[in-house]
């Protein structure tokens, strides 16, 4: 796979020194650009705008008040966080790379990202999002040993396929070996 | 009547090589133990068999007498008799990770259970990883994982269903999770909110309340839930370790049935193992832990790997009956073991792996043989073998605990129970001080086994002393000797014992006897040693340490030390002492002239007056007062002042030898008689004017010889000894010859009496019935000399009587 863009998720979760790492990676073994896409659920931003706001940590401790302000505060934080493992991580296998913010909601956001790129590494919850909400056809990782103390990965590679013939199997199968993890691919939108 | 000299064979007890009734040493069979020692062997073997506290043996006697040698024989054939003691192991405690157990286990066995639990353990490496990567092991985790995020993503649905049926929506935060109103599926905009009606916002906002308290409640159940699946993960992962490795110590179990602290082992082994997997799964990962990680491990307890180690402390494999250790270097550490440490990171660290054996392990269930001096020397050495016999018990301690200063390693291993016995090697003194310094000494050294400096002379001790020879010359491949060489040897070995009537015992100093005749029968291609090869190799020993004596020679001859060997003077004799430098002695003549005068009975010693004279000395020239006074002046003022001398004599003097000559001296002096300047004198001498016997005789009348011969012996010239160390004469050839030819002669005296007659050739004289003595006599002319010294005094004394003074 030559050209192209392999995009990441990054979102204001968890998770995103990983994924930057594992896309890297990738991004470096298929020879292709890295891109970070980093995505502010809007639906937060509203609810951070009603006065009775309220969030539940779930490391513990009373609920707390979520305020526009500081939750903007927040993004910007995790925001610069994301972009500065995507950007360490690109530079320590030295792959071009770039980052960009969208302020949506998440499936939007990220269903709209096949159109610009190739491959878009998901983290967990946005796999989940993206087999939900999204057609084609999935080419499951063969079983890894799992190790115990490792990074975590992420859990769904997503590849556009080009127009025209779709991807040989045994391709997609060895890619997915490779990399270690499911590839669903799915046709780009028009 | 004079005492006549004693025949030339007197002078030193010849061996017959005739009687001998072999050829050469080469036929006889050597003999496998010492010369005599029967009351040391006998000691040895006693306290070699009591098996009862304190009974350790002390060997005493002196350096060369073969201590070592026979000891280590008898006990080596003891041992070979005797059961093969268990191994000793020491094995991480699981409980208790500073005490070490010391485990016993039937000989030989702790090698093969060290191999074993190595191989388990690469077996164990290679299982539990295997176990826990397998499809099943996955897939069970798995589904313990879905289980709880199933459970959790339940009760998250059900909230969800609660919170949708009142147009209420969850909503992922940065940090945790809050409920919002919805519309159409997305978060109502603040904008939309403000333009509800009041009351649909109130309701809006208590149903929100109600939800996030919901939803609090749903978060704080989480904790459980994780704490749940941990234990059910590691329930899990206990029974697949379980399964993994229990079949692996099964096998060991079945191996080492019987040996209960083995399976108490295993059981331990199992158990850790099942609770630490992870160093398992660990090692199989190749590390992928960071530094912190190691760095934690390096400081806490022992690695897996290594606390299933077994170390063994002693192996008994291939050993046949009871240890025998000789420790060339009774350490402390060397004695009772050690706990090494090693380096990590600039840290001292160290476990049960790095404990070490010392002498006394290796020995338990048999003998430790050592060097007393040795011991002596080392510091806390003997204190810690002291305290291991009296405890019976053996402890392997760091410094920090025996020296009592801090740091270290705080491992504690278990002591081993301890049955050994201990010959100690020294000689007298060193046992004597002990004795009587250490209160703790005899107590635990019971058995002393006494070596003798000398045996008997006699044709089968004679024989004896061939057979050690034989055993020498094979074991170092020396030649052998004929018989004329062994009647040599023996008359060598009897001067060394200073007694005709005795062999030498110090069986190194045969050995190199028969190294050096061995070197000049070589030199002159001889096959067998001969006698002449043994005096010539006597001779060449003798040459090699001659320089001192040569020098006295020298001096004597120049005229540089005044000695006298012929005419006659009055209160001038000579003496004779003995020179010692090393192993080799000599003896030379000193002059002792002796002053009389007017005086107030006294005999001054002029050596004890400058303090050069000894204590023993000084008794011998107050005993020889005593003769004096009682013989003279029993009823009389003792109206002399005598003064006694070793002439050119600058350092100290000591022992009594002299006493007699010093006596002769005196009387000379006092009777006017001169002494003939040819004989030189030997002997102490008691109160009643007998003659007693002294030491180092030979070399004391060789070196009056040799003064003589230097000058050109005249046929009058001699020694006189006493009587009583005739026995001890072995004087040499040239000597001997000299007598032969009556140019030299040793006479043997037992009084005073006879010794001056010799000396002065006037006889003593016998009291008479009056009380006086004979005239003409020594003694009469002594009595008149004192009378007339009484008179004298009496003269003096008088005139101040008359002043009223």
């Amino acid at each position: 796979m030559s050209g192209g863009r392999l995009i990441v998720a990054l979102d204001a979760v968890a998770g995103n020194r990983d994924a930057a790492r594992a896309a890297a990676a990738l991004a470096s073994v298929l020879g292709i650009e890295l891109a970070g896409l980093f995505v502010e659920d809007v639906n937060l931003v509203r609810l951070a705008g009603l006065p009775f706001a309220r969030q539940v940590p779930v490391s513990g401790g009373p609920a707390r008040p979520l305020e526009r302000q500081s939750l903007e505060s927040q993004l910007r934080a995790l925001e610069a966080a994301a972009r500065q493992e995507l950007a360490r991580a690109a530079s320590s296998v030295q792959v071009t790379w770039s980052f960009q913010v969208r302020r949506g909601t998440l499936p939007d956001e990220v269903l709209a990202a096949p159109g610009e790129a190739d491959l878009l590494l998901l983290g967990a919850r946005l796999a989940a999002l993206a087999r939900a909400g999204l057609a084609g056809r999935m080419v499951e990782a063969p079983p890894r040993r799992p190790s115990r103390g490792a990074a975590p990965r992420p859990a769904l590679a997503l590849i556009v396929e080009p127009a025209g013939p779709a991807l040989e199997d045994a391709a997609v199968e060895r890619l997915a070996a490779e990399m270690g993890l499911p590839i669903l691919l799915v046709r780009r939108r028009r | 009547m004079a005492v006549a000299p004693l025949p030339p064979e007197a002078l030193c007890r010849r061996t017959d090589p005739a009687r001998l009734p072999f050829e050469t040493t080469a036929g006889l069979e050597p003999l496998p133990g010492p010369l005599g020692q029967e009351r040391a062997s006998e000691a040895v073997r006693f306290g070699a068999a009591v098996r009862r506290d304190g009974y350790h043996v002390f060997a005493l006697g002196p350096t060369g007498v073969g201590k070592r040698r026979l000891v280590e024989r008898l006990l080596r054939e003891r041992a070979a008799g005797e059961p093969v003691p268990p191994d000793w192991c020491y094995l991480h405690d699981f409980e208790d990770p500073q005490r070490p157990r010391a485990v016993e286990l039937p000989p030989g066995t702790g090698a093969r259970f060290r191999r074993d639990m190595e191989a388990l353990v690469e077996e164990l490496k290679a299982a539990v990883p295997a176990a826990f990567e397998s499809e099943e092991y996955r897939t069970r985790l798995q589904v313990l994982h879905k289980q709880l995020s199933e459970e959790r993503e339940k009760l998250m649905a059900e909230l969800s269903r609660k919170a949708e049926a009142r147009g209420i929506g969850l909503v992922r935060t940065p940090v945790g999770l809050a409920v919002a109103p919805v519309r159409g599926g997305e978060v109502l905009e603040p904008d939309a909110f403000h333009k509800l009606p009041a009351e649909d916002r109130q309701r809006i906002q208590r149903d929100l309340e109600e939800l996030q308290e919901e939803l609090a409640r749903l978060v704080r159940s989480f904790p459980e839930q994780e704490r749940r699946h941990r234990e059910q993960v590691k329930e899990m992962n206990r029974e697949v370790a379980l399964h993994a490795v229990g079949h692996l110590l099964d096998e060991q179990r079945a191996r080492y049935a019987g040996l209960a602290p083995i399976q108490a082992h295993l059981d331990a082994v199992q158990k850790d193992v099942i609770e630490n997997v992870h160093e398992f799964l660990g090692a199989a990962e190749g590390g992928g832990e960071g530094a912190a990680a190691q760095v934690r491990r390096l400081f806490t307890e022992t690695p897996a790997f290594r606390r299933y180690q077994v170390n063994v402390l002693v192996d008994r494999t291939g050993l046949q009956g009871a240890p025998l250790v000789l420790e060339d270097l009774p350490t402390h550490a060397a004695l009772t073991g050690r706990i090494d440490h090693q380096v990590h990171f600039g840290a001292m660290v160290t476990d049960f792996t790095l404990l070490r054996a010392g002498a006394l392990h290796r020995a338990n269930g048999g003998y430790l043989v050592l060097d007393a001096r040795r011991l002596l020397g080392q510091p806390f050495a003997w204190e810690e073998l002291k305290r291991a016999l009296r405890s019976r018990l053996l402890r392997i301690e760091g410094p920090e605990r025996r020296f009592g200063f801090g740091g270290g390693s705080a491992l504690e291993p278990c002591p081993i129970p301890l049955d050994v016995k201990v010959v100690l090697l020294g000689d007298r003194l060193l046992h004597h001080l002990l004795s009587e310094l250490d209160p703790e000494f005899l107590s635990l050294f019971k058995v002393p086994a006494d070596f003798d400096d000398d045996v008997p002379r006699d044709p089968a001790s004679e024989l004896r002393l061939a057979r050690v020879a034989a055993r020498l010359c094979g074991d170092e491949k020396l030649r052998p000797l004929d018989r004329g060489g062994v009647a040599r040897l023996v008359e060598e070995s009897s001067r060394w014992s200073g007694d005709g009537g005795k062999l030498s015992a110090l069986e190194d100093e045969l050995a190199d006897l028969l190294r050096e005749c061995d070197h000049v029968a070589g030199a002159a291609g001889r096959a067998v040693a001969t006698a002449a090869d043994v005096a010539a190799a006597v001779e060449a020993r003798r040459r090699r340490t001659d320089r001192v004596r040569r020098r006295m020679l020298e001096a004597i001859a120049d005229g540089t030390v005044l000695i006298d060997t012929a005419g006659a003077q009055v209160g001038q004799v000579n003496g004779l002492s003995v020179l010692a430098f090393g192993r080799d002695a000599f003896g030379r003549p000193s002059r002792i002239t002796a002053r009389v005068r007017l005086g107030r009975g006294e005999v001054v010693d002029i050596e004890r007056e400058v303090e050069l004279g000894g204590p023993i000395h000084s008794k011998g020239v107050l005993i020889l007062s005593s003769y004096l006074g009682s013989t003279f002046a029993g009823d009389r003022p003792f109206s002399l002042s005598a003064s006694l001398v070793f002439e050119q004599s600058y350092g100290g003097v000591e022992g009594d030898s002299a006493s007699s000559a010093e006596l002769y001296a005196l009387l000379s002096a006092l009777a006017e008689l001169p002494v003939r300047q040819g004989l030189a004198v030997t002997g102490s001498v008691n109160q009643l004017g007998r003659v007693q016997a002294i030491g180092g005789v030979n070399e004391k009348v060789e070196g009056f010889f040799e003064v003589c011969r230097e000058r050109g012996l005249d046929g009058e010239q001699g020694v006189l000894i006493p009587a009583s160390n005739v026995r001890h004469l072995a004087l040499r050839e040239e000597v001997l010859e000299a007598a032969r030819a009556g140019r030299f002669h040793v006479w043997p005296v037992e009084t005073v009496e006879q010794g001056i007659e010799l000396l002065t050739g006037v006889p003593f004289g016998v009291r008479g019935a009056d009380g006086r003595f004979a005239g003409g006599t020594v003694a009469a002319r002594v009595s008149a000399r004192l009378e007339a010294l009484a008179a004298a005094a009496r003269a003096f004394a008088a005139p101040e009587k008359e002043e009223g003074r």
